[in-house]
């Protein structure tokens, strides 16, 4: 039987509603700032501004992305990584914005081109500034191994060359009888899931492979990262028992 | 584990003299506060109030973070902050926040710390305070503001700080 789409004047303004929340402008003096769906780190909406100049118009993110990262302390790396995204869409930069002249026709394709650019340029530099805190989490993970397979067995921060030659920082050693044992602390980021993953399967391949293990908050709140660390090497969460932690350091599935 | 950061912005706190707006950058207008905090008359190293504003946008886009360094690091951990009038009008909290919090937000927002410390972790969230909640009601001018900041960040002498030398851009 064929479904009949019910659609009444409540359905079409919930989602208008709904847009509405996604999608705006506001003209504000000579300029007009247009929201779009795409987010900062902080979860703050880019907001493409649009004035008119000598060519039609300048679009540009309005220093929005540089007052992102200026918040946690990572401006320093809006110029280098600013050039870098603008020379892809043959946009400018100067020290704190990046922006592009157009003609009308070009208008929409600008201020698509700014705000994916402008949000690429903040996550980039987020990830690499907010990257540093996960020395936080594995001083964690380092104490609570100790307590688990006693000090004299663990090693903390161990480099680590894979048969790719790729020399990898390994958050926690723990040297077991003829095995050992790598434990990594992996928060729900796409950067950190992929390297730990990349990681563990460089060292999968070694001629004594170590056996890997991902710590994680929350299995359930990774999401899709969960089946990426899960196909590299066992993965528990940070608050199982001291059991799950010597399990996970003796099944070597690969 | 408990909050290291709660006794920094819980305390009531002092500005030092003479805090104010540093001249308009040339490339974007923008103007920055950085200040260190007293608190008990200790300046707390590595402690201070951040705020930025744009010269061309009167009463709009202006914010207001505590902040600490990080030992031997050049970045920045954001503890708390205000965002009055920005430039985007939506943000967006993360789906595993407090329940009592919106998802898309529109307007002038707090980014609290409690709601941004993980306990469970021990840690403050990743990204930037990636949790806000709606200011309600909305200041409705500059010392509105400075009265709100100074009672959400616990500073008493907020009021020393002057408003921004706003002007209107004249194009062509």
């Amino acid at each position: 039987m064929a479904n009949i789409a019910v659609r009444d004047s409540s359905f079409e303004a919930a989602i208008e509603n709904a847009v509405r929340q996604l999608v705006s402008v506001r003209h504000w003096g000579s300029a007009a700032y247009i929201n779009l769906p795409i987010y900062y780190p902080s979860g703050t909406a880019v907001a493409v501004k649009v004035e008119p100049s000598r060519s039609g118009f300048r679009v540009s993110d309005g220093s929005l992305a540089y007052r992102e990262i200026e918040q946690i302390g990572g401006e320093r790396g809006f110029a280098n990584n600013a050039r870098i995204l603008a020379s892809e869409i043959g946009a400018i930069t100067d020290k704190r914005s990046i922006y592009l002249d157009c003609d009308p026709e070009g208008l929409a394709g600008a201020i698509a081109d700014i705000a994916e650019a402008s949000a690429r340029i903040a996550h980039k530099i987020a990830a690499r500034v907010v990257g540093k805190g996960d020395a936080e989490i594995a001083d964690h993970l380092y104490e609570r191994l100790k307590l688990v397979f006693g000090t004299m067995r663990v090693e903390r921060c161990v480099k680590i060359q894979g048969p790719s030659t790729k020399e990898w920082e390994v958050d926690a050693l723990v040297n077991l009888d003829g095995q050992t044992a790598v434990f990594q602390a992996v928060p729900n980021h796409h950067v950190k899931v992929y390297s730990t993953a990349a990681m563990f399967h460089d060292l999968a391949v070694k001629e004594r492979p170590p056996v890997t293990i991902s710590v994680v908050h929350d299995k359930t709140e990774m999401g899709a990262y969960f089946g990426i660390l899960s196909q590299a090497g066992n993965v528990i969460e940070e608050g199982q028992s001291d059991n799950a932690y010597e399990k996970a350091a003796s099944w070597n599935a690969i | 584990m408990p909050n290291p950061y709660l006794t920094l912005v819980d305390s009531w706190k002092d500005l030092p003299a003479g805090v104010g707006w540093s001249e308009p950058h040339p490339d974007d207008g923008g103007m920055e506060i950085y200040a260190p905090l007293d608190i008990a008359g200790v300046t707390v190293g590595n402690f201070a109030l951040r705020a930025t504003c744009f010269e061309h946008n009167p009463d709009k886009a202006v914010m207001f973070q505590l902040e600490t360094g990080i030992p031997g690091e050049r970045r920045r951990q954001p503890l708390t902050r205000i965002d009055w009038n920005p430039l985007s009008n939506f943000h967006k909290n993360p789906p595993d926040g407090p329940q009592r919090i919106r998802r898309i937000i529109t307007g002038s927002h707090h980014h609290p710390l409690e709601a941004n410390w993980l306990e469970r972790e021990g840690r403050m969230r990743m990204s930037n305070l990636p949790v806000a909640e709606a200011l309600n009601p909305n200041p409705a001018n500059f010392a509105e503001l400075l009265d709100l900041v100074g009672k959400l960040f616990r500073i008493n002498n907020i009021g020393t700080i002057p408003e921004p030398e706003w002007s209107l851009k004249l194009v062509f």
